[in-house]
């Protein structure tokens, strides 16, 4: 369906007569308000800019509602589009800076024990040492961008700023175990740059991920992290689901102190579709939304399941990325390449 | 054409003072009727309309930046040459805050502040004008080349002297001689105002000097007028108009106290209309229900209220110019008219050229009729469909049709959309007797030979837009509006609406036309016309938002809950009538005798209609009852504009439903709507009530 075609469709909806006596021009409203954020907000969503598919949000839209034929399936792709989360980059640099103000410097000043009895101007110097001097900021993950998260916090430099998971790959995972690995990082942390005099060591570690579904990701990296490099660990899951913030609350628990978790964003269960979502109230349309992607599913055969990885079933979005938490019926093109999605995926292993 | 460009996407350029090249090139001249005239002249004017009716554009003529920017441009200055010879000074209540001394408190009590800060606000008010006016005779003044010799400011010292020895300002401009230390010393003044009500002064009473100065309300500004005319800066024959716009500020009150000392300034300021000193003409700009409201025309320190045609002139724009009750107005059309052909010359000058005249008619075409209205509807030959089309087989059908009257219209139905029309009111015209006295309807006797509901011309014309509405509503699509003469009439006659209307539709062909390539797009500019599908589509937009800002004004969420039970009322009664008995059922009636009742809940039903006509959300007009012995009634509609959310057509063509007040309080109660005002002051209590007192026992 082209945009042109999706307008005159949209007009006709407005004409039709619901049942309802007012004439609310409900879907030339919601495609207005779409229209505004795909302007702004919207306009930049990286996948897109690759010849494959249209950078331009609107058009993208016409034609994932034209995947379906049913005029009820498409009024409801239609609403369900105003559910989902997109994070711009301005989101993100927010995050950034909430993670920081809100969640590292509180922590990092319990952990050093400094507390504004010693003064406001004294307490704000041990702190700020603290952070820019002796902890380690690090992501999990490559879709976590470390950088600027340091550009927008103006945090000072430590130069390595591996991924963890990686790290806990290669130390644990790969074929041998390599236990030098975490040796080699302990060393690191007590000696982070050859000069005289050296450089304070680094006695906190902070480990950020921008979305975490299940967990099932960063888990190893933050037990591993906890339990092998003995220092405090924070965890500052960017954007997290409900059930990856239960497998991580246990782990917080059975580590019993060496890892904190601090999310910025906490989704409900409500905000899910799907098993996830375990009958919580969600969204208006929540019902339908469920039987139409396991419709879909069944007839487009999508590279992951009806709601996503491991039955996630969140409706978020990222400039840079759609995760596989995500409905599929947002960001797949299918098995056999017969689905427009909206934000189309750039998967991480092929 | 370029297609980024929304001529009509800033609505209101009255407010914007920061150009006046814009307001010379988009000001329609049309609305420039005798009835204005007087504004130009002498004696206290009115002028007053519902919002965005173009008041503060025509008080704006007044200002001379204006005038100089019509001579910048090289365009004629509107106003007819006996009437441009006039200074004019004043103050909108809105940019300028001076309603803002309501915030502030003399912290001695609530009785102090009623008694003291009115006159603080009278103090305010003064200075803010005879600065404004100082300003306009030097800016006129200099520009002799555009205003002739209306102010010659040879004798300038003379001047400031004069007025500084004046004893209404108590001293405060004692030891002025120049202009230059008069300006600062009003500034001064002006500028202590700002902080106080900002909260910016460390001590929270006005200081001695402030306190002892107050000056009485207008006399300084008459005395200034005065001193002008003493050093021949200006003749006698100048008449000094002060403009005083958006009175209805005082009227957005949030509180009590703020209602109450808000309406203490109004009187304040009606004491300046009352003095009708003939040295100043006032000249007020004002919402409709910043006047119509008794209560607010009470005179400070007197129990005298303002008279129309004693204290001032009033002109409602709605009514005598745009004749708002009626849906053809030549003035309006034509102001309509001007109107859009000025904003698209002026966004599209350099690259439209010559544009035909007319271009609203041309762009949005002609008017549908009754059969272009139903011509989305699928032709069906499924009798099932038909009769459901027909209502036939209706809840609300007392009676039957025989098989003949069935087939017959069936048949009338199949041939085509003409025919479909004519099936719905032939069904109709079956269903009716005939005449008052009759009981037999026409169904009971064979389907006639002749077509009654097409030889009898009135009878139809009438019940065109119920058929309409009837059958597209049993088809299960929406009534719709498009074309000129729709938009015109959906306006109500507030240009505000009419250009709203046009920037949702040419949104909505810009967005249109965007997805388009560009050999398929269309120029308006040279021909082209806007698909009456998107016509619709930002007509219904419109609507909806129109209806959305209903909150906006105080009490504003009242009225919306109430439109809408009114509206899907209005809708379902026309729907209902299948007799088509109520053709003008759009509207509603109400017999004077009970509404003017002194009963304190009709009282309160009157305020909170009178306060919805002069917000605009309601129209209102008397007329004689069809029962001659009844006397005079009220007729209420809700403004055309909120007609397509609530699927009513707007036309009024016969008599609206005769409700009763019962009829209409029973609507109020299930909008859960309360119109009762809290008049009575609070009783003060030493003994408090308990939080959940059935728990206390």
């Amino acid at each position: 369906m082209t945009l042109e075609q999706l307008r005159a469709k949209v007009r006709e909806w407005d004409r039709q007569h619901t049942g309802d006596p007012i004439a609310s021009a409900h879907y030339e409203q919601l495609l207005n308000q779409l229209q505004y954020h795909a302007e702004r907000e919207w306009r930049v969503y990286l996948p897109a800019e690759h010849p494959d598919f249209n950078p331009n949000y609107m058009e993208r839209l016409a034609r994932w509602i034209g995947n379906l034929s049913d005029e009820s399936d498409q009024k409801l792709l239609l609403e369900y589009a105003l559910y989902i989360s997109f994070f711009s980059h301005d989101d993100f640099a927010a995050m950034y800076r909430t993670a920081f103000d809100r969640e590292i410097m509180p922590w990092v000043a319990r952990k050093i024990g400094a507390d504004l009895s010693l003064g406001a101007k004294q307490f704000h110097e041990r702190v700020t040492y603290q952070i820019h001097k002796k902890t380690w900021f690090c992501p999990i993950t490559d879709s976590m961008d470390i950088n600027e998260f340091y550009k927008v916090n103006h945090l000072q430099g430590v130069g390595h700023r591996p991924h963890f998971s990686t790290l806990q790959y290669l130390a644990e995972s790969a074929g041998n175990k390599n236990p030098g690995i975490a040796e080699n990082i302990s060393y690191y942390m007590a000696n982070p740059r050859a000069e005289s005099p050296p450089p304070p060591s680094l006695d906190l570690i902070v480990l950020l991920e921008d979305i975490v579904g299940s967990g099932s990701q960063s888990i190893d990296a933050v037990r591993w992290a906890a339990e092998t490099l003995g220092k405090p660990v924070l965890f500052i899951p960017l954007i997290i689901c409900p059930r990856g913030v239960e497998a991580l609350r246990a782990e917080e628990v059975r580590l019993g102190g060496r890892l904190t978790l601090r999310p910025v964003i906490e989704l409900r269960r409500g905000d899910l579709l799907g098993p996830e979502r375990k009958g919580a109230e969600g969204w208006g349309i929540a019902a339908e939304l469920e039987c139409l992607a396991n419709c879909c599913s069944t007839d487009v055969k999508f590279n992951y399941n009806p709601f996503g990885y491991r039955d996630t079933g969140s409706s978020l979005v990222t400039y840079s990325n759609t995760p596989d938490n995500t409905l599929p019926i947002v960001h797949d093109v299918g098995r056999f390449n017969n689905w427009s999605p909206l934000f189309p995926r750039v998967y991480r292993d092929s | 054409m370029n297609i980024t460009i929304n001529p009509f996407q800033q609505l209101y350029f009255s407010d914007d003072t920061q150009s006046e090249n814009n307001y010379v090139e988009l000001f329609s001249s049309e609305v420039l009727q005798t009835a204005i005239h007087p504004i130009f002249q002498g004696g206290n004017v009115v002028l007053s309309g519902t919002q965005g009716c173009g008041k503060t554009m025509i008080l704006s003529l007044l200002r001379p930046e204006t005038r100089i920017a019509y001579w910048k441009i090289g365009k004629d200055f509107p106003v007819n040459k006996q009437m441009r010879n006039f200074v004019s000074a004043g103050v909108n209540l809105t940019r300028s805050r001076i309603a803002d001394i309501v915030q502030v408190t003399l912290h001695r009590g609530d009785e102090i502040d009623e008694r003291e800060l009115p006159f603080y606000f009278a103090d305010f008010f003064n200075y803010l004008v005879v600065d404004d006016l100082i300003k306009s005779v030097e800016t006129i003044g200099k520009h002799p080349e555009i205003f002739d010799s209306t102010v010659v400011l040879s004798n300038i010292d003379n001047f400031v002297a004069t007025v500084a020895r004046q004893d209404c300002w108590f001293g405060y401009l004692d030891e002025i001689s120049t202009l230059e230390d008069l300006r600062r010393r009003i500034s001064q003044r002006i500028d202590f105002y700002r902080r106080w009500v900002n909260g910016n002064l460390i001590d929270p009473e006005p200081p001695e000097e402030i306190r002892s100065t107050k000056t009485n309300i207008g006399e300084p500004i008459a005395r200034t007028a005065d001193c002008l005319r003493e050093a021949g800066i200006i003749s006698d024959l100048v008449p000094v108009l002060i403009r005083v716009d958006q009175i209805e500020e005082l009227h957005r009150a949030f509180t009590d106290r703020q209602r109450k000392l808000l309406l203490l300034f109004r009187k304040m300021l009606n004491r300046a209309f009352a003095s009708r000193d003939a040295r100043v003409h006032y000249r007020a700009g004002t919402r409709r229900y910043g006047w119509t409201n008794p209560d607010y025309l009470g005179v400070w320190g007197s129990e005298a209220r303002l008279e129309n045609r004693r204290d001032y002139h009033l002109i409602d724009m709605d009514e005598e110019l745009f004749a708002r009750g009626e849906t053809r107005n030549s003035i309006f059309e034509r102001f309509s008219i001007d109107a859009f052909q000025k904003r698209v010359e002026y966004y599209f000058k350099s690259e439209a050229g010559v544009l035909k005249p007319h271009l609203a008619k041309s762009i949005f075409g002609k008017h549908p009729n009754a059969v272009d209205r139903i011509v989305q509807l699928q032709e069906s030959k499924d009798n099932a469909q038909i009769d459901r089309a027909l209502g036939v087989d209706s809840a609300a059908d007392g009676g039957s049709w025989s098989e003949d009257w069935r087939n017959f219209l069936r048949n009338l139905y199949k041939q085509g959309h003409e025919g479909m029309l004519d099936a719905v009111l032939a069904a109709a015209w079956g269903r009716q007797t005939g005449g008052a006295r009759s009981k037999r309807q026409h169904r009971e006797d064979a389907p006639p030979i002749e077509a009654p509901w097409k030889e009898r011309k009135w009878w139809r014309k009438e019940r065109l837009d119920l058929a309409v509405l009837q059958l597209v509503t049993r088809c299960q699509q929406r009534f719709m509006w498009w074309g000129y003469d729709d938009i015109r009439s959906l306006s109500g006659g507030n240009i505000t609406v009419f250009l709203h209307i046009c920037h949702r539709i040419w949104d909505g062909f810009l967005k249109n036309e965007s997805s388009l390539p560009e050999q398929r797009r269309t120029n308006l500019l040279n021909g082209g016309a806007i698909d009456r599908n998107i016509q619709a589509a930002g007509i219904l937009f419109a609507s909806n938002e129109w209806f959305n800002k209903l909150p906006e004004e105080p009490g504003g969420n009242a009225r919306k809950n109430f439109v809408e039970r009114l509206g899907v009322r209005l809708n379902e009664d026309m729907i209902k009538d299948i007799r088509m008995a109520y053709p003008g059922g759009n509207g509603i009636s109400l017999a004077q005798t009970e509404f003017n009742s002194e009963v304190e809940e009709v009282l309160d039903l009157r305020v909170f209609l009178r306060e919805a006509v002069g917000y605009g959300v309601l129209f209102e007009s008397e007329h004689s009852s069809k029962v001659k012995s009844s006397g005079r009634r009220l007729k209420y509609y809700l403004n055309p504009i909120l007609c397509p959310r609530f699927q009513i057509p707007e036309a009024r063509t016969k008599e609206p439903y005769y409700w009763r007040l019962d009829e209409l309080f029973d609507l109020i109660r299930k909008a859960q709507i309360t119109i009762s005002k809290l008049k009575k002051p609070m009783v003060r209590s030493n003994s408090s009530l308990p939080l959940f007192p059935d728990l206390d026992d």
